[in-house]
């Protein structure tokens, strides 16, 4: 019988395999399972997870030189797996996080409470480029701006989980966490029925259910608006509208008529259109308001949505809460709304517009993490312990230039997760990305799209970057792991 | 639904059409060179080419049309339009833009065909015995696609404009194989060796539109011109005859409405296949030849009325690389 988990040992805290190389309790059934595989069986086990991904067309767009590539979505076969209890605790967290997010964001365009009673400084929101002065004085139904959330989950050396990041603008994956589940169901099927893994599915019922809850039609129309097919999350743009029962949509194909609505235009004529999901950023969702140049927006489409004749989602102006410098204030903001304190933590974070802390980042750009306030997926980020003096000198510049755009954190071992490495398996570091809704009420993933750093040591998981995913099980273990967990810590 | 994407949901629809045509074709083609040990390599293969109207795109690549250049082609030939690898390569484009509206079952059977298709088609040929197994599967499966769709797809909006594209496109290729199955390939001949062929051809043309034992059921006498015509060009229930095609045409165009101009197109179509006197276009080829060539121009007014009726004036499509660099990838990930 083959050992795969022979001299298995992770560099920080693993999801699957405790201190001991015992499997967790969570992960017992599965661990067990892998290892009765020979190895030719484990092998076609991910032959057939391949085989699926190309016929079900699972696929993302990466951008080079040569054009636009569709290729293949990685997935390794180990799942990741999470006890049902522990997910309960992380799930009220993001729900809590959301809540107090939306009525950020909804102060911020209307009475401005927060930065009144100096929780935040004025300038900080002034400065921030996603700060929409065009949303003062808005309230979209129920409040909220940020219907849909995917926050960046990691687990720390000590088992601590922090969330990283919240993406609040167009976040993507949740297609891949959906699809990353059928697959597995594919190639090991005989797996799931012993396991007592939840369900991911009811996510776009969820997400059908909030979009209609913010239009007052009976049954409204919804349309996904997508950038084209030429946008690197097309694929899951065309699952969503699927899945949802919804147009797929470019810019070209809506207009704003003299009566102020929007309208598709259709085989038949024109037909009204009620919800936006847009995968468009703000910047260019309309010419005549944002970026003039765009061709992906539809013009007069603000004024349609300002007027209450449209709805947006995520509302245009949601993305300042995405800024990086208000991230490091999200535990302020749970306190200050909420009046709660944060179940899920922060990752410190060091504000560089402060003069000492910026200090500090500089002092220590060789152990630190540098993130630039407002871009996503991973770009122009510095990662300290594995920089050249040179990456770190112009980091360094491009902190004394602006110091309102950057932050620094302590570079985290990210804890890992057993991925099949030749006929072994070793220990990868991992990310979690669950996606929260929130519209009348607020829903959580179960679990969330795991994505894998596949090369040894790596930190970085996008998959632009040559990251990889795992199936993400959520699963109710027999007993309480309560005990076993505060054993080993 | 989209006027954009009813346009893309059509186009797929036509090259899937035309694909399994492309296929069965040079099957059957290739069964009834095997019986005509006489006809020459050249005069054998050509008429494959011709039904497609490819005969100058052809003569600028090779000098003689061969078992292997024709088959070449039109399989993999990445210059010819027509070859079945660009027809599978329109297909995985549209299908791109249309995804959301298809079954997922059948999207994934497209998809994987494709695939199966790009990756086979330089070594599928190279030997007939590999090429017919091929073209067999290639056919097999594009036979599934269509009952997949017909069974899983709602037969709404989009569904229609499926099947708009089908009829066309099937109503176009059963001209074109009558056409050149029995009149050009009679042509080569004398009347003699006409003669002594003339069962064997029509069968073959019978059989490109696998309409051989329906024919045996329905008309139950020996095979011959005048009541294959009959049959291919007027029957009302075999779903490859001509003026099945273009009834359910008709139908598609009013069950979607808004259709008064390809309607009466259709109409013109429908009249002259009514006045068509069928012993006289079995017994001259030239005849029926013009007779054909007539209904595919008809069918030219068919297509652009729909065009100019369902789908919007081509709207360019911008790379990212050239209209705007940075617009595609605003999306966070």
């Amino acid at each position: 019988m083959p050992d795969r988990w022979k001299d298995y040992s992770s560099p920080g805290y693993d999801e699957l395999i405790d201190k001991n190389g015992n499997p967790r309790r969570a992960a017992d059934h599965v661990a067990r399972w892998l290892d009765r595989l020979s190895d030719e069986d484990l092998k076609s086990r991910q032959q057939a997870a391949q085989l699926a991904i190309e016929q079900m067309g699972i696929t993302f767009t990466v951008y080079s030189d040569k054009g636009n590539i569709d290729r293949e979505w990685p997935l390794d076969i180990v799942p990741r797996v999470i006890d049902a209890l522990e997910w309960s605790t992380i799930e009220a967290g993001l729900q809590q996080r959301l809540k107090a997010l939306n009525l950020f964001i909804n102060d911020l365009y209307n009475e401005q409470a927060i930065l009144k009673d100096d929780i935040m400084p004025r300038a900080l929101i002034e400065s921030s480029s996603n700060y929409r002065t065009e949303c003062r004085g808005l309230r979209p139904p129920h409040g909220v701006w940020a219907h849909i959330c995917g926050s960046d989950l990691v687990r720390g050396e000590d088992g601590t989980v922090y969330v990283l990041e919240d993406n609040l603008r167009v976040p993507s994956g949740v297609s891949y966490m959906i699809e990353n589940r059928e697959v597995m169901k594919r190639a090991m099927p005989e797996v799931f029925r012993q396991c007592h893994i939840l369900p991911v599915d009811n996510y776009t019922e969820n997400l059908q259910r909030m979009l209609s809850s913010l239009s007052e039609q009976q049954n409204p129309s919804l349309v996904v608006l997508t950038p084209g097919i030429f946008n690197s999350a097309y694929f899951e743009h065309t699952f969503l509208a699927q899945e949802i029962g919804a147009e797929l949509v470019e810019g070209r194909d809506l207009l704003v008529a003299d009566d102020g609505y929007v309208y598709m235009r259709n085989v038949g004529g024109l037909k009204r259109v009620d919800v936006i999901y847009r995968r468009v950023d703000d910047e260019f969702i309309d010419p005549e308001c944002f970026n003039p140049k765009s061709t992906l927006g539809v013009r007069g489409l603000m004024k349609a949505w300002r007027s209450g004749k449209v709805a947006i989602a995520n509302a245009p102006g949601a993305g300042v809460a995405d800024d990086k410098v208000i991230y490091s204030y999200v535990p302020d903001i749970v306190r200050y709304y909420l009046n709660e304190e944060p179940l899920i933590a922060n990752v410190p974070t060091y504000r560089c517009e402060n003069a000492d802390e910026r200090e500090y980042v500089l002092d220590n750009l060789a152990s630190l993490v540098v993130k630039p306030a407002n871009e996503s997926g991973g770009y122009g980020m510095l990662i300290g312990p594995r920089s050249s003096a040179g990456e770190q000198e112009e980091m360094a510049e491009n902190i004394r230039n602006n110091p309102r755009n950057y932050i620094g954190q302590p570079t985290l071992t990210l804890s890992t997760a057993p991925t099949i490495s030749g006929e072994r398996f070793a220990p990868r570091h991992i990310d979690l990305r669950p996606f929260v809704l929130q519209g009348e009420e607020i829903t959580v993933t179960t679990g969330g799209l795991t994505r894998v750093a596949l090369v040894e040591g790596s930190l970085v998981v996008n998959s632009s970057q040559g990251g990889g995913s795992k199936d993400t099980w959520v699963v109710r273990s027999a007993a309480p792991a309560t005990q076993q967990q505060s054993q080993e810590q | 639904m989209l006027a954009r994407v009813a346009e893309n949901i059509y186009w797929l629809s036509r090259y899937l059409e035309r694909a399994e045509n492309t296929v069965r074709l040079i099957n059957v083609h290739s069964n009834l060179l095997m019986d005509l040990p006489t006809v020459d390599d050249h005069q054998g293969w050509i008429p494959l080419i011709s039904i497609n109207g490819l005969d100058e795109e052809f003569a600028e690549l090779h000098d003689q049309a061969s078992e292997s250049t024709v088959n070449h082609f039109l399989l993999a030939d990445k210059t010819n339009p027509g070859s079945l690898r660009c027809a599978f390569q329109a297909i995985q484009i549209n299908l791109r833009s249309c995804r959301d509206i298809i079954p997922k079952a059948s999207y994934e059977a497209i998809n994987s065909l494709c695939r199966f298709v790009l990756r086979q088609i330089d070594g599928s040929h190279a030997h007939p015995a590999q090429r017919l197994a091929f073209l067999r599967t290639v056919e097999e499966r594009l036979l599934a696609i269509s009952g997949g769709l017909n069974s899983n797809m709602s037969h709404d909006l989009g569904y229609r404009f499926m099947r708009l594209g089908c009829y066309l496109e099937r109503a176009d290729m059963t001209s074109r194989i009558i056409d050149v199955q029995s009149t050009r390939l009679s042509a080569l001949h004398t009347t003699r060796e006409i003669m002594a062929i003339q069962a064997q051809r029509w069968v073959s043309v019978l059989r490109s539109l696998a309409a051989h034992q329906m024919y045996r059921q329905s008309v139950r006498r020996p095979v011959n011109g005048t009541d294959t015509l009959t049959f291919l060009l007027t029957d009302l229930n075999l779903p490859r005859s001509y003026s099945f095609c273009i009834n359910h045409l008709d139908e598609c165009l009013q069950w979607v409405g808004d259709c008064a101009a390809a309607s009466e197109a259709v109409a013109v179509l429908k009249r002259q296949l009514d006045a068509a006197v069928y012993e006289s276009l079995a017994r001259d080829p030239d005849e029926l030849h013009l007779f054909l060539d007539k209904l595919q121009l008809g069918m030219l007014d068919v297509g652009a009325a729909i065009n100019a009726t369902y789908f919007p004036p081509p709207a360019p499509i911008e790379e990212p690389d050239t209209a705007e660099p940075t617009a595609s990838i605003k999306e966070s990930e």
